[in-house]
């Protein structure tokens, strides 16, 4: 019996928490594994907001030098790693975005290279995204693609205004009142 | 503010909606709001399957190397990674910096523009502990100066002064820069900006010859590297 737990335990996969917190302590294999588990994932979400292939690697640059020096910065009683990464990278390619004023020269992904699967389906198959998927199916089509949008795109309220025809005051104040049915639905 | 407007402001904060000062002033909130950080993690756990959705890109080969050529030796890394800095830190916003420190007076010049050119390194935004909005930002600029300018006006009471900190990498404890002008102004900064220097403002009894400890915080922020 105290064989085989000890066997499970040592075929049982790193996750990002566990590599992260390794990270901290120096540990330099375990921050060559965190790149290889979660850069491609962080590409695709850096690609959607930068939609350069350069400017998205860049991205993931910055943010993975700035997790090895910073590692202890991640507090696990605070949350995962994944979605600490992923708040990471989103917020700095949205900061190279909107410092370039959103005229990054060089871009280099059309919408029709994008072959992500539509999301409210993925999250449906998914454990992890059910509860999002019922949530987010609280909203209207439109209130949802804002969210959608301005997570995965790193739209600000102005270029949701904008592509949407609504009024600056609307975008907020609907975005606002779609995230609080959000976190009431989440919460049940 | 209420439950409801924590999480929407902590919503608005994960999805990046944010401007970048009243985004960097919820970052500080939330170091010594617990309701606050709970209602961001929430949010940055909850939205995460929509990063999942995506189809996962490969990097090319060049990325790793990239940022292996750029990590920092292991023992540096880890020896920047002092709990006691950390508690500084969260301690120095929460108002209540208790380490005794060793103060260094520099003379305060004032500047004719306070606000500088493009050439800045790094700067923080310093909010009040429990606000959201910035009062003052800080820059060091590219001739080793840093620059403070009010982004709203500083009140001094009577019989108080205004001393501006920060407790630079190099330094065991928190390095007295020089006293506040309500109008603000620049002093030497004789160390490299770095990204996650604690920077503040602390209230003073005026006249009361050099602080060895800071006071309570009035305002205080974290550098973040210009590029």
């Amino acid at each position: 019996m105290g064989e085989r737990a000890v066997h499970l335990q040592k075929d049982m996969p790193e996750t990002a928490d566990s590599l992260l917190c390794r990270c901290a302590a120096g540990d330099s294999a375990a921050f060559r594994q965190l790149y290889e588990l979660e850069a491609p994932r962080l590409k695709a979400v850096a690609l959607r907001i930068t939609r350069s292939v350069a400017v998205a690697e860049d991205v993931l640059h910055d943010v993975f030098v700035k997790v090895w020096r910073d590692a202890a910065g991640f507090d696990p009683e605070r949350g995962g790693a994944r979605p600490w990464l992923t708040t990471k990278v989103r917020f700095r390619a949205m900061e190279v975005m909107r410092r370039a004023g959103r005229e990054m020269p060089g871009l280099d992904l059309a919408e029709s290279e994008d072959d992500s699967p539509d999301a409210l389906a993925y999250l449906l198959r998914h454990a992890d995204g059910r509860a999002l998927h019922a949530c987010l199916c609280e909203l209207d089509e439109a209130k949802r693609d804002l969210i959608h949008r301005a997570f995965i795109k790193g739209d600000t309220h102005a270029d949701l205004a904008a592509e949407t025809g609504m009024p600056l005051g609307t975008v907020k104040s609907t975005i606002r009142r779609s995230l609080l049915v959000l976190r009431r639905c989440l919460d049940r | 503010m209420s439950r409801d407007e924590k999480d929407m402001l902590a919503g608005e904060y994960v999805l990046g909606l944010l401007g970048a000062a009243e985004a960097a002033a919820v970052a500080l909130e939330a170091e010594t709001d617990s309701e606050l950080a709970s209602a961001i993690a929430f949010w940055q756990a909850r939205l995460d399957p929509l990063a999942d959705s995506l189809a996962p890109v490969p990097p090319t080969r060049q990325l790793w190397a990239r940022i292996a050529a750029d990590m920092e030796p292991v023992a540096a890394a880890v020896s920047r990674r002092k709990p006691a800095r950390q508690a500084w830190r969260s301690t120095a916003i929460a108002s209540l910096l208790l380490a005794a420190c060793l103060a260094v007076v520099i003379g305060w010049q004032r500047l004719g523009a306070p606000a500088p050119g493009p050439a800045f390194k790094a700067e923080a935004l310093l909010a009040a502990p429990g606000s959201f909005v910035a009062s003052a930002r800080v820059q060091v600029v590219s001739s080793g100066a840093m620059v403070l300018v009010p982004l709203q006006k500083l009140v001094v009471p009577e019989g108080r002064q205004m001393d501006l900190w920060a407790w630079p990498r190099e330094e065991k404890a928190p390095v007295l820069l020089g006293t506040v002008r309500a109008d603000g102004g620049a002093t030497p900064f004789p160390y490299p900006p770095r990204e996650g220097t604690p920077v503040m403002i602390t209230d003073e009894k005026a006249g009361m010859g050099v602080p060895t400890t800071p006071g309570p915080t009035l305002y205080a922020g974290l550098l973040t590297i210009s590029r």
